[in-house]
Formats: C-alpha cells, structure tokens, sequence
C-alpha cells in the first residue's frame, strides 16, 4: 500500500524509513537475550526467532509457561510478539506466524490444515499456480498428491509442506555452538554491583569444576555470560592453556580480562542472570599435587600464560618452534603460548660465531651500499641515515628462496655478515643476482648481530 | 616432623630470603655469577637473583650489543629446566628488530624455554612485568620497553623490585635503542645498571663472536667498572678480553643519583650485615 493511500485510511500514520540493518541488529538483540531461556537460539530472518527448547522448559514450569514468560516480557518491552510450541521447528514457524500461538483442544493437524498457502513460503509464480488451482489452505494442498505437486510446483514446494505439517523434523542452526555443560544463576532482584556477579560466578564456576569432576574432565575454554535487566548481553570468554577445574584460576582470567575490557562491563540497571558455560573441555585425571619444584614452577607458568594471555590476548603470547625451510625468516614459527607446547631446539654448531642474527626486522630495512665489486660485499652502507664504514664481511652465504611458492617474488639472496669500524655487526643482504635476475639488485639489512 | 621442626625450617629460609641468600632444591643460587672475578668481586659474588638490573644500549647501532648482553646474563642466570619470559613493546620490535630464537640459541639460550609476551604499550609491558616478576615458576624476565619509559617511574621500579625479591625472579630491563633519550628515572631503583657498546672483532679468520663493552654504571653495594667481555655461545661464559680502569659515575649517571638519594632505598636486604662477609647460617644439629 503505497504511503498516500495509507494515509487516506488513517490520518495521523507515523511512517519511518525502512532500516534493514537496524532490524537484523535489534533482532540479534532479542536473540542475544532469549538466550535466558536456552543456549539454541536461530535467527529466522526478518523478524522470526527459533528457540530449541528441548529439555529447558520444565525449567519455566513447563512448554506452555515458557511461552506465556517469553510473550509477557517481551510485550513488556514494547514488541509485537506471537509466539508457539510445537514438535517440530517448521510446525511451530508456521503456527506462530499464522495462529495466535496459544495450544487449544482443537487438533493441531486441524488448525494446520486451515492455514493460509502463505504458510508455505510459495514463491511468486507458485502462489498464483495455487490460487489458480484453487487452492487456498495448506489442508487442501496436501490432499493433492506428492508426485503431482512434485511435478506441477517443483519439490520445494512438497518440502515446505512437508516441514509444516512437522512430517519432517529440520534440526535448526543456533547461532552459536551448544556449550557442552552451563551453569547459571538467576537473581530475584537485579544486582547492581558487578563483584556481587563475580561472587556469584564463583559458586557457579565451584559447581562447575565438581560437575566436570565427576565426569573426569576439566575446562579449556570457558564464557560467562552476564544478561542485563534491560535486554543488554555481555560475553566474556576465556581460554585455559592447562585444562583446569580451579574455580579460583577462572575467575582470576575472568577479572584480568574484565580489567582489560576498553569499554568496561556495565551493569546499567543490574543483572538478573549470570550464566558460567564450557565451551571447550578435556580429559583431565584427577591428579595428585606434584611435590617437586619442577612440577610447581612448571604450573606456575602455565598459570602466568593463562593471565596474560586474558589481558593481552592470546595470540600475543608466544612459543617459538623451529621450521625446516629455506627463507631465514621462516626458520622459527611462533605459536600463541596457550597452544603450544615447548618443543626441543637443534643444538647449534659449536665453536662458530652465530649464523644467525640476535634480532631480526621483521621487514627487511632498505639499505643505500657502495660496493667495490657488484657482486662483492659492501664497503659501506647508510641506514637510518648514518654511515657505516665495513672493516670486516663475511659472505655471500647464497640462499634461493623456493620457486615452488606462488607467493614468493623468488629472487636469490646473497647474505654478508659485516661488521662496521665501531664493531657493531649486521646482516645483510643484495636481493637478486646481477644482470642474471636484476639490473641492479637492492640491498637490504635484514638483522643485528650481538 | 614435628610442628616445632617445622616453623624453625620455615624461619631459616624466610631468614636466608632476606638476607639474599636463597636455596633452593634446584641449586639456584642467591647470585648469578659472571665467572670474571673482577666483576664478580665489584658485584660481592655476581648480579643478586630476585632483583631487577637495567642494561641500556650505549649507540643506536650497538642495540643488539645490549640485548647480546643481557640475553647473556639471561642465560647464565637461566635455571635448569624453568622458563624465560621475555617481554618486549611493539615499537621495540618494530625498531630494534624482533628477537629472533635462531640467534638466540646460538647466544646459549635455549629457545625451548623462552615465552615471548608482545605488548601493545609501555603500560602493557608494565602490567605484564608485574605478573611476571610475582610468578615463582620463572627464572628470569626479560622486560624491553620502548621510548621515554614514563611509566617507569621510581615507584614502579620499585614495586618490580619488591615483586621480584619475594618471587626470586631476576628481572632485566633492557632498553637496547634510543641513547639521546634521557636515563628514566626509575631506572635508580634497579639493583645495578649496565651501559653496553659493541667491541670490534680481534684479528683472526673467525671473527665475530658476541662481544660488549660492558660499563657497569650503577650498583648500589659495590664498585663501578668497565670492562670488555667475550661471551661464549657453547660454554654460556664469559671472557674478561680487556679490563678497564675503575671509574666515577658518569655525569648524568650523577643527576640521576643524587636525584634518587632523598628517596633512599628502603628495602636493603644485606645493610644489616654491614657490609662485610656474610656467614651463611649455621644448621641445627
């Protein structure tokens, strides 16, 4: 309806612009929030939400209570909501959309049947093809034959069918992975302060870690979630380098990261659920406390990688390994610490000066050269702008990069070691062969050494 | 062992902790010995473990010198099978050039043990040196900060010094670049300070072993000096090539003294002794 003839029928109409993106976004919220009532929650775009509530709504006091406390807070909140329960995700959509959602005596088979064909989700020319047919409601449609329905609007119309009138049983697709174990806690009264929360956090973590006890595992990844009076969700996720059930290590990585937060965590009007998930975990024996030192400090640093690695981030704390590969700069790979363990280094050649530089640039530094012969090592260089006169140069020392990468600009690198009058020594390197690769190859310093 | 027992063996080792002396299972020792004795004589035995030392670099180009030197004194203060942290600003990396775990393991350092935290900024390194110099698995930290170090005032220094008296981590702040900038001033309320310029090789075909000019410019219990160290990879030592004359501090190294001296430090662990020879404790028994 155009908005002029809309305004004919009803005078004081409020028209806003159309906002795609602000709907999507509000309708993330609400699933953000419905969240409260189970971990699986699926968008159904525009304005639909699927909840997977198997197993969660005696929680509420049962399927049809569940229901009644979603449309009740909901319309608190000012939204237009219908909602409904059924066996199947396609079954429940279509009643929702089309019913007032409420369970009554009637036979569900029934209401189903008196449904419109929009239940279907007929594409254009399909719903004309039905209404041509005569046909109005999804019962009239399905006492046609598959096969003829199959052959005169395609399958996907027998599929739709199919899925609302729940003879097909589509799981749906949460938005986030189910943790595999959650505990939660709600408040009768929001809570204000956020060390209230935490203490909170703590029992739950305490009666996590016992959970996961009895089941003889312990936590790798774990998230809490703090869900705000006003609808607002708040995640916190952390990650355990050591599998872990220490009530106390989690929330220490949970206050390290919530120190760390740019923006910190608002309690606005007060929480009124906190909820502790695991979203990873991993065998772990119950052990008895190892009584060396070795064993303690060993811990000690695994602790330390966990706290950092909350503050910081962990792709920040690393452990080097060593790589098998041509291009120096891929003779150590560093791996966040959390995930990687300490792997043993090759013993370097005795009685040599270093090969290898103490410090590295990541991108290889332009350097000006002035060399006797071109293909000689340097006399002197300028880098950052200073002179440096060579007394001594060790080289070339050749490496080809490998020409089997696509990536690679796979020009030949000549290495000198050099050493200028004031003794401080360098890497580095005349990037492609003359003449044979490049008119004049560029120098560049590739390291520092002590 | 009976409670009385006990408290007593809790007691002599809280006692032998503040007096610097602390024994371990592990064979650590309360100091890190350079195996020079003329260093090791200015410093009363070696650098203190559980204390923080700064080494800065004396020459833009030299800044791998004084990482050199302080990965040197990273290994030899390296406990056998405990980890090293090094912590090192973004800008530090981007400037001086990353550490790179090839070269050091030819330093001595086994790179198997090295954890590497790369923190955004100054701040971040702070707070990171905080919970590293507290955590008692660690045997030393490396800290390498970038740029003026204002957060690195004398009331942090401090509180890492305390941190890692009671942890018994070694703390090394290295500041390899930026030589025109002036000293921090927290840098007086390290237990010693170094200033290291590179050396050129000797003559001979295989030049270019890791060498310092290693001036020791402040140590608060001792003498100053310079000395020109050769550090072996293989053996983890060094070698006194050139000993230099004993020198006065320097005149910025003054400043910084005297500037340090109305706020006199307050935890002196061996003041007590008077700074003659310590006896070690006597067992029971």
């Amino acid at each position: 309806m155009p908005l002029a003839e809309a305004r004919a029928v009803c005078l004081d109409v409020r028209a806003v612009p159309a906002d795609p993106g602000a709907d999507a976004l509000l309708l993330e919220g609400i699933a953000d929030w419905c969240e409260r009532y189970t971990p699986l929650v699926a968008l159904d775009p525009p304005s639909g939400l699927l909840l997977d509530v198997s197993g969660c709504a005696h929680f509420f006091g049962g399927e049809e209570a569940l229901r009644a406390d979603v449309v009740a807070a909901l319309s608190a909140r000012g939204f237009g909501v219908r909602a409904a329960v059924a066996d199947t995700p396609g079954v429940a959509r279509a009643l929702a959309r089309f019913t007032a959602g409420d369970r009554t005596e009637e036979d569900e088979a029934a209401v189903l049947g008196g449904l419109p064909i929009d239940a279907l989700d007929p594409s254009e020319d399909v719903r004309i093809g039905l209404l041509r047919a005569g046909l109005t409601s999804v019962g009239a449609v399905a006492r046609r034959g598959r096969g003829e329905l199959a052959a005169r609007f395609g399958a996907a119309l027998v599929d739709a069918l199919d899925r609302t009138l729940g003879r097909t049983d589509a799981p749906i697709s949460p938005r986030r992975p189910a943790p595999s174990r959650l505990v939660e806690r709600r408040f009768a009264e929001p809570v204000l302060a956020l060390d209230a929360a935490l203490a909170a956090l703590r029992a739950l973590a305490d009666a996590l870690g016992r959970r996961l006890e009895a089941a003889g595992e312990g936590l790798k990844a774990a998230e809490a979630t703090f869900f705000r009076t006003d609808g607002r969700v708040a995640r916190i996720a952390v990650a355990f380098g050591r599998a872990t059930r220490d009530p106390d290590l989690v929330l220490r990585l949970l206050r390290e990261k919530l120190d760390a937060l740019a923006d910190p965590l608002d309690p606005g009007f007060g929480f009124d659920l906190v909820r502790l998930s695991a979203l990873a975990v991993e065998t772990l024996a119950p052990e008895a406390r190892s009584l060396d030192a070795a064993g303690d400090a060993d811990q000690a640093v695994v602790a330390l990688i966990d706290r950092l690695a909350a503050r910081h981030g962990r792709r920040r704390i690393l452990r080097y390994a060593p790589h098998d590969a041509h291009r120096p700069e891929a003779e150590a790979r560093a791996a966040p610490a959390q995930a990687a363990s300490a792997t043993s280094w090759p013993q370097p050649f005795e009685s040599e000066p270093p090969r290898r530089p103490l410090r590295m640039f990541a991108a290889p530094e332009a350097i000006d050269v002035i060399a006797e012969v071109p293909d000689g090592p340097p006399v002197r260089f300028v880098w950052r702008r200073v002179t440096h006169a060579v007394a001594r140069a060790e080289g070339p020392e050749r490496i080809a990069l490998e020409w089997w990468r696509q990536d690679a600009a796979a020009l030949t690198r000549d290495y000198f070691r050099v050493e200028d009058a004031e003794g401080a020594r360098f890497w580095l390197y005349r990037d492609g062969l003359y003449v044979r690769e490049v008119e004049r190859p560029r120098w560049f310093l590739h390291g520092l050494f002590a | 062992m009976s409670a009385a027992a006990e408290t007593l063996a809790a007691l002599r080792t809280a006692v032998a902790r503040i007096e610097g002396h602390v024994e371990d299972g592990l064979g650590e020792t309360a100091r890190i010995a350079f195996g020079v004795p003329d260093i090791d004589a200015a410093l009363g035995g070696g650098l203190r473990r559980g204390a923080l030392h700064a080494v800065s670099g004396a020459s833009a180009a030299g800044s791998a010198a004084a990482t050199g030197f302080a990965v040197a004194l990273a290994a030899r203060a390296a406990l056998k099978g405990r980890a090293v942290l090094w912590i090192r600003q973004d800008m530090a990396g981007r400037e001086n050039g990353e550490p790179w775990p090839v070269g050091l393991a030819e330093l001595g350092l086994d790179p198997a043990r090295l954890v590497m935290v790369r923190a955004a900024d100054e701040g971040a390194v702070l707070k990171a040196s905080e919970a590293a110099l507290a955590c008692r698995g660690l045997s030393v930290a490396l800290i390498e900060p970038f740029g003026r170090l204002a957060a690195f005032d004398r009331v942090a220094v401090r509180r890492l010094s305390l941190a890692a008296g009671q942890s018994g981590v070694t703390g090394l702040i290295v500041r390899a670049g930026a030589p025109s900038l002036a000293v921090p001033v927290g840098f007086s309320a390290a237990e010693t300070r170094w200033r290291v310029k590179p050396v050129a090789s000797g003559a001979g075909e295989d030049w270019g072993r890791p060498r310092f000019a290693a001036e020791l410019v402040r140590n608060r219990r001792g003498d100053l000096g310079r000395w020109t160290l050769g550090w072996s990879g293989d053996e983890r030592s060094f070698s006194l090539l050139d000993r230099g004359r004993f020198l006065a501090a320097p005149e910025d190294e003054r400043a910084a003294d005297s500037r340090d001296r109305a706020a006199q430090p307050f935890d002196r662990p061996d003041q007590a002794a008077g700074g003659g020879r310590r006896l070690p404790l006597r067992r029971a028994g």
